[in-house]
């Protein structure tokens, strides 16, 4: 097995958990976190893929991984803002109170 | 330096944007309002400023990243148009925020300037930073009222399923840059022929269609459009059913026609049943709808199924049909949006009986209102007509050899016919209500002059595209070249 | 030079209309002016081109959809030719008369500027479909003529039953449009064109092509848009109620120019029409003119009575189409077209002057005696009656004269059909006249009645004289000649012109004028000095069969009433089937899973939306990359 697969495995790994934390928890804090986790296991992929690949000496993965990063952040910025918005109007942070809308 | 030239029209858009910002702090409170108005006069300069652009062949700059051609123009006029009605809309809005409203601007350009890249977009990095650009500014968008529970969720729902859309996006991104070592769309082009048949690099691309699919609300990726539309503030939700969906669409554009063009025969099919799926659930789901701007976002995915079949011709008549169509629905919408605005700020919820005699409260509001309701059933001569005719052409000339799109045409009829029933609903519920109004009930709503002329413009826009087509059928046309030489 | 005319005839109304709805809606002179002074110059420059005798089409493209192989070109073209010629001056004229009328009998309305912008519409929509040189520009025209006409029904909108009589008048015509548009699409879709012209030569190099069962449909189909617009049975009901509106508008628009506009429509067609469709045509046209006379026999609204004789008029026309023979000569119904035009127009701003006079009362047995009162009216009115009836030397005479040696020809049950509606048309007029204008004063009304001032005289006269003269203008020969076919050599001397019918078809004229003497002696004898219908007395209930116009409007009423009844229970059996049926009982059946995730769809629940988006996800995989 080489390396690159190793990684990929890894990645594809933590994608799945950070999936499965998505949808299975109700805390929407903890919906963000396995969301992030997905995004860092696609980052862990750029890295993989750009240290291995063809061109290592074009830094198109690592860049995208930067950005990748960057967006994620102002995501997780933004998401905990509103989180908190909702927690002080709703007493909680479970999604599950949230069902005003629908049908 | 160059390349800073090449994209002045993004860069005017963030100077107005972070000047907005600026502005903001010497301005005195009850006039922060009003830089709205500035905003909307600086986005209408520099949509004058984009018809001076002449391009005898395309810009590029960053190394191929970012380009500037026909395709890109026609869409940057579409969004600066988009967001200068946007505007007026927002300033209709703004007493219902508490604080921040140069904010509100502020981000609507931001947003604006994310649509431009995105249009101009010939690289995956710039796919995604462009689409983050739009999304991010999006969740804060939709929430903005921030002590309206409505709003809120509104707001949390697309966070959550934004950011899960964004997490598949980059993941499949990867994958693209594994399988075929780039990400620039004119070198995966060279590319792909050879390494199309690898399953890697199709999930990649699968992955890719998810997050925009997530933009332009289609089905299965739809479930978000009715309850952001519904909670989120009406000029967001304007911004969102026109430049968010069209922003979705070029993208998608670019992708199958410019990055790998041999996709589009495999993915044909895919194509047709996510339109026919789209169109059929959007319209049914309409039907037992009461809440206005609920309605809109069903419609608004139903539209996107139209969109879809455009694209699913994978011809220069259907993208050039597309093209048009967005041009159509801009004004259509954006009207039908700045109505819903204005007539409904004192009623709770926006239910649709609460138009009854809006005629006689303002014949404006709800002469425009009736004729976006039209002009979305495609009852000539207004532009939604004609755009679905040129979709439904565009898709009978190539179903010669893809009998797929005879059943995806014929989907397309009945999901008009059913879309007739609601969007008839509407004017039957302003002209006609079930039970009559009262004299006393009715003030009359006055209008200020911008939000009149900006109705009146769009009413314009509505029969011009109905009524003399030939201009904007020709600039579709030219940029649809771009994309399919 | 000429080459702008035709475009300056169908722009400056809508100028007109621009310019009043943008700066003039207050102003009533201003406002009338503009929309009289813009009909008139279009009518001069008719006169001007049909002096010059200029045919052929100017036209510029207007949809051009070119994609090197395939290309789809529209044209915004204006057609001159003898058809379109002769509408023209019936529309302007017509239109100037009725216009300066107007300012005579709105003067008072403080809508006016409403009121003309919507008339100088109406004409700039009428002008566009009979300059139309394809389908596609006749259509939107066609919705535009909808349009304004729904504006000038629903003028006084604050009355309920003008209101209502606008959105019937609307309603009906979209049930007749919706298969105007079907047979269009039908026949682009067949032969790849819309342009009459080019339509015209293929059909003349390929005449098979008629024989073709999707053209027969596409037949049936465009006829249905002619039904709506010209009220022909069984969408006939909203043309009654039309009269609503103000009174030059149901003259102008639901007399001489805007119902004709079916027959103009078929007669434009005419040559793409298969023998099924001009039987089915015939017979419809020839059910109308029989049912609206004896509808209107039994009127007693001045108004209403007209407009059931205009009914009655149009089948005759759309029987004559039909009647005319695949490939033949329709020219006798665009005859009594143009000719009815002028009569009927007249008829109406006639009743016009009476209602003014007597402020506003429409019932005529409230009337009489006002031949002595309003002697201009009288006479006038007076002519445009025997030229209805078809009394020679009256222009009626000579169209309706064609239009039964046409019938005598083809079909002898059409015959007697239409020869006994000229005796019904005699009998219900003569009514009125009696009743109306002549015998015994029937309310304290009438005593105060004054002849209208000079604005409403003038026009009556203008089009008393067409009425009286234009049978020895040969307008049926100038229509003939856009038919190609061969007529034979016109008379001269009006003597001759007078005695051709009888020497051509003597069958028709004596049939068409003892059902004239017939229809006089029946009116005389019941109503000659009455004070009240004799008529009821004596048919019972079949008077109020007449009366109540045969039920149609309740049985529509009950129709539609239970359309949508059946579209609620549709709607609300969408709104069951996929929020109860499929949820609840999906639980719980073999479609468990399916009804679980519809349902998670609907709850509003973000959790199972992350689930749906995921589920959604892997089903897009699995459909591309598992085969």
């Amino acid at each position: 097995m080489t390396t690159l697969q190793s990684y990929l495995i890894l990645s594809a790994l933590l994608f799945s958990i950070g999936l499965a934390g998505a949808l299975t928890r109700r805390n929407a804090i903890l919906v963000l976190i396995g969301i992030e986790l997905m995004l860092n296991a696609a980052n862990l992929n750029f890295i993989a893929f750009w240290r291995y690949g063809p061109h290592p000496e074009a830094l198109t993965g690592v860049m995208f991984a930067l950005f990748s990063i960057g967006v994620a952040a102002a995501e997780a910025a933004v998401g905990l803002a509103l989180i908190i918005a909702i927690y002080r109007h709703y007493k909680t942070a479970n999604l599950d109170k949230v069902t005003t809308l629908k049908g | 330096m160059n390349d800073l030239l090449v994209m002045g029209l993004e860069a005017a858009v963030l100077v107005a944007g972070l000047a907005v910002l600026l502005l903001d702090l010497w301005t005195p409170p009850a006039e922060k309002r009003n830089l709205g108005y500035a905003a909307a006069i600086a986005v209408g300069a520099i949509l004058l400023a984009s018809f001076a652009i002449v391009l005898p062949r395309p810009l590029a700059a960053f190394g191929g990243m970012f380009v500037l051609d026909e395709f890109a123009l026609f869409f940057d006029r579409f969004f600066l148009l988009a967001a200068l009605l946007v505007l007026v809309i927002s300033v209709e809005f703004a007493d219902r925020f508490e604080t921040g409203v140069a904010e509100f601007y502020a981000l609507i350009l931001f947003a604006l300037a994310g649509m431009m890249f995105a249009a101009s977009a010939n690289d995956f990095t710039l796919l995604f930073v462009s689409l983050e650009l739009i999304t991010v500014t999006f969740y804060v968008l939709t929430s903005f009222q921030r002590r309206q529970t409505q709003s809120l969720e509104a707001g949390v729902k697309y966070l959550i399923l934004g950011a899960l859309s964004s997490a598949f996006l980059v993941y499949g991104i990867a994958l693209i840059y594994g399988t075929a070592g780039t990400m620039s769309f004119t070198r995966l082009a060279e590319a792909a022929p050879a390494v199309l048949d690898s399953r890697l690099l199709q999930t990649g691309l699968l992955l890719v269609l998810v997050g925009l699919g997530f933009k332009i609300a289609v089905v299965p990726f739809q479930i978000w459009a009715p309850d952001v539309y519904q909670g989120a503030p009406t000029p967001a939700t304007a911004f969102l059913a026109v430049g968010s969906k069209a922003a979705g669409f070029v993208l998608l554009l670019r992708v199958l026609f410019t990055a790998v063009p041999a996709l589009g025969p495999r993915w044909s099919r895919l194509l047709i049943v996510l339109s026919a799926v789209t169109i059929l659930y959007g319209v049914l789901c309409a039907i037992p709808q009461r809440n206005l701007k609920r309605l809109m976002g069903y419609s608004s995915i139903a539209n996107a199924g139209f969109l879809l079949l455009g694209v699913a011709t994978l011809s220069r008549d259907g993208v050039s049909a597309v093209l048009y169509y967005l041009g159509g629905y801009l004004f259509t919408v954006l009207g039908a949006f700045a109505v819903i605005c204005v007539a409904l700020r004192h009623t709770e919820g926006e239910d649709i009986p609460a138009l009854a005699g809006l005629h006689q409260r303002s014949p404006l509001l709800a002469a425009t209102l009736a004729m976006a309701m039209v002009s979305l059933a495609g009852v000539p001569p207004l532009a939604g007509f004609f755009g679905k005719f040129l979709l439904l052409k565009s898709a009978l000339m190539v179903a010669g050899d893809q009998p797929a799109l005879y059943v995806l045409v014929a989907v397309a009829v009945v999901g008009v016919v059913i879309s007739l029933y609601y969007y008839f609903g509407v004017i039957r519920a302003m002209y006609w209500p079930a039970e009559p109004v009262e004299q006393g009930h009715l003030p009359p709503i006055q209008l200020s002059r911008p939000l009149r002329w900006s109705l009146l413009l769009c009413i314009a826009g509505m029969l011009w595209l109905g009524v003399l087509p030939g201009m904007v059928v020709n600039l579709a046309n030219l940029a649809a070249q771009t994309l399919l030489p | 030079m000429t080459g702008i005319f035709p475009w300056l005839i169908l722009f400056l109304p809508l100028l007109a209309a621009a310019g009043i709805t943008l700066f003039a809606l207050d102003h009533r002179a201003v406002s009338a002016r503009l929309s009289i002074g813009a009909v008139v110059i279009s009518f001069a420059l008719s006169v001007a081109l049909f002096v010059h005798g200029t045919r052929g089409e100017t036209r510029f493209n207007w949809i051009s959809l070119s994609d090197g192989a395939a290309s789809w070109i529209v044209d915004i073209g204006l057609r001159l030719d003898p058809l379109s010629l002769m509408m023209l001056l019936v529309v302007t004229g017509v239109g100037s008369a009725i216009h300066i009328y107007s300012y005579g009998y709105m003067h008072d309305d403080p809508g006016v500027g409403r009121y003309f912008a919507g008339l100088s519409l109406f004409t700039f929509s009428m002008l566009g479909i009979v300059l139309a040189t394809n389908f596609l520009m006749l259509f939107i025209f066609w919705e535009l003529v909808g349009v304004s006409s729904w504006l000038l029904i629903g003028f006084w909108f604050e009355r309920p039953a003008a209101a209502d009589a606008a959105k019937k008048a609307f309603l009906t015509n979209r049930v007749g449009d919706f298969g105007f548009l079907l047979g269009i699409i039908l026949v682009w879709a067949v032969l790849g064109t819309m342009d009459f012209g080019q339509l015209q030569k293929m059909m003349a190099a390929n005449p098979a092509l008629i024989g073709n069962s999707t053209i027969g449909i596409a037949g049936f189909l465009i006829f249905c848009g002619a039904a709506g617009k010209s009220a022909q049975f069984p969408l006939h009901v909203w043309l009654p109620d039309a009269m609503e509106g103000p009174t030059p508008v149901s003259a102008l628009i639901h007399a001489a120019t805007m119902v004709a506009a079916g027959v103009y429509m078929l007669c434009r067609v005419h040559f793409m029409l298969a023998a099924d469709a001009l039987e089915f045509i015939a017979w419809i046209g020839g059910i109308t003119a029989l049912l609206a006379a004896l509808m209107a026999i039994q009127q007693n609204d001045i108004k209403r009575i007209l407009a059931y004789s205009t009914l009655s008029q149009l089948g005759y026309m759309v029987m004559t189409v039909g009647l005319s023979g695949v490939g033949g000569n329709p020219s006798a119904a665009m005859f009594h077209l143009t000719t009815h035009a002028f009569f009927k127009a007249l008829l109406f701003l006639g009743a016009g002057s009476v209602i003014l006079a007597l402020h506003h009362e429409q019932d005529i047995w409230k009337m009489g005696g006002l031949s002595k009162k309003m002697p201009v009216t009288f006479w006038t009115f007076m002519i445009a009656t025997l030229a209805l009836c078809g009394v020679p030397p009256f222009s009626g005479f000579f169209s309706k004269d064609e239009i039964l040696a046409t019938a005598q020809r083809t079909s002898p049950a059409l015959f007697a059909l239409g020869v006994a509606v000229a005796g019904l048309t005699t009998f219900y007029m003569f009514r009125l006249i009696f009743v109306a204008f002549t015998g015994p004063v029937k309310s304290q009304l009438p005593d105060h009645a004054h002849e209208s001032p000079a604005v409403i005289t003038l026009p009556l006269v203008a089009l008393a004289v067409p009425s009286l003269l234009a049978g020895f203008w040969g307008i049926d020969r100038f229509y003939a000649s856009q038919f190609g076919t061969g007529e034979a050599e016109a008379a001269t001397g009006w003597v001759a012109q007078l005695t051709a019918p009888f020497a051509h078809a003597p069958g028709a004229a004596f049939g068409g004028l003892a059902a004239v003497v017939i229809g006089f002696l029946a009116a005389f004898a019941l109503y000659w000095n009455k004070v009240q219908d004799p008529l009821p007395a004596m048919l019972g209930v079949v008077a109020r069969w007449l009366r109540d116009r045969f039920y149609f409007d309740e049985l529509y009423a009950k129709l539609i009433a239970a359309t949508q009844d059946a579209l609620a229970t549709l709607a609300d059996f969408v709104d069951r089937w996929l929020i109860a049926g499929l949820f609840v009982k999906g639980t719980h059946g073999s479609v468990e899973l399916t009804g679980r995730l519809l349902r998670l769809v609907q709850t509003g629940n973000l959790q199972t939306y992350s689930l749906m988006f995921v589920a959604g996800v892997a089903v897009l995989l699995l459909f591309m990359l598992i085969r």
